[in-house]
């Protein structure tokens, strides 16, 4: 989901927007270069899709070979 | 303009919202902005009027916020089970006003209460020196009742029931 299009949703909800914003995934790299003017629905949208879009490095897991104890 | 940073008297308390016949109720995410939206109808200033807002002249500000809510369980055998905090109700404001028959902001509320479906947001500012804190919330009116006992001035009571979670704070 686009960022403006998931503020959009924030901003003109009359619902829990704690909750709106928690059911939202958004690009973690878009999130991350948007901005808004401080004192703004925009920003409150914004402060919320940061706090339930962290961005995290990628873990890549590689398959553990457990050895063979077995004779 | 910042917070006001003092323990606050309630006679800075007042109470406003909007007039409109048919207002369109601020969304929830608005509710907490102070620039062009909640000064709409608390003004800009310190205990002035937004062009979109009247007071409403009650005789004090009842508690507002949320009530207290919890969830326990009990299974046999076990004493007492952790209390869970789950999302708490928001407070229903049942205000007291002097009743003046032709004071626009009651005849507003009275026809509210006779709809029972129309949300308009309602504004309790909270005043010290020309610092404002404001909380605003969108609700219904119901209740609405007239106290004309003799020996004393008449009252109109009567109840805002907020809706839930539509509430925000927000300052000059």
């Amino acid at each position: 989901m686009k960022v403006a299009d998931a503020i959009k949703a924030i901003v003109t909800t009359y619902g829990d927007i704690d909750l709106v914003a928690r059911g939202m995934v958004v690009d973690a790299g878009e999130l991350a270069k948007a901005t808004a003017k401080p004192d703004t629905a925009e920003a409150i949208a914004l402060a919320l899709l940061k706090k339930y879009n962290v961005t995290a490095p990628v873990v890549v897991i590689e398959e553990v070979v457990e050895p063979d104890t077995t004779e | 303009m910042t917070i006001p940073a003092k323990v606050l008297p309630g006679f800075s308390a007042s109470l406003w919202m909007q007039s409109a016949a048919t207002p369109t109720p601020l969304t929830t995410a608005n509710l907490s902005v102070w620039v062009a939206q909640v000064t709409t109808i608390v003004g800009a200033s310190a205990n002035g009027t937004g062009a979109a807002g009247i007071a409403v002249p009650v005789e004090a500000i009842p508690a507002f916020g949320m009530d207290d809510a919890v969830a326990s369980f009990s299974v046999a055998g076990s004493r007492q089970s952790d209390k869970i905090p789950v999302q708490a109700a928001p407070t229903s404001m049942t205000i007291t006003a002097a009743w003046n028959p032709s004071d626009a902001a009651l005849l507003q509320i009275r026809a509210d209460a006779y709809s029972g479906v129309v949300d308009r947001t309602f504004v309790v500012a909270a005043v010290e020196g020309t610092n404002t804190i404001a909380y605003a919330f969108n609700g219904r009116v119901g209740q609405f009742q007239i106290d004309a006992a003799p020996g004393a001035e008449a009252k109109a009571t009567f109840t805002i029931h907020p809706r839930g979670n539509q509430y925000g704070w927000s300052n000059n």
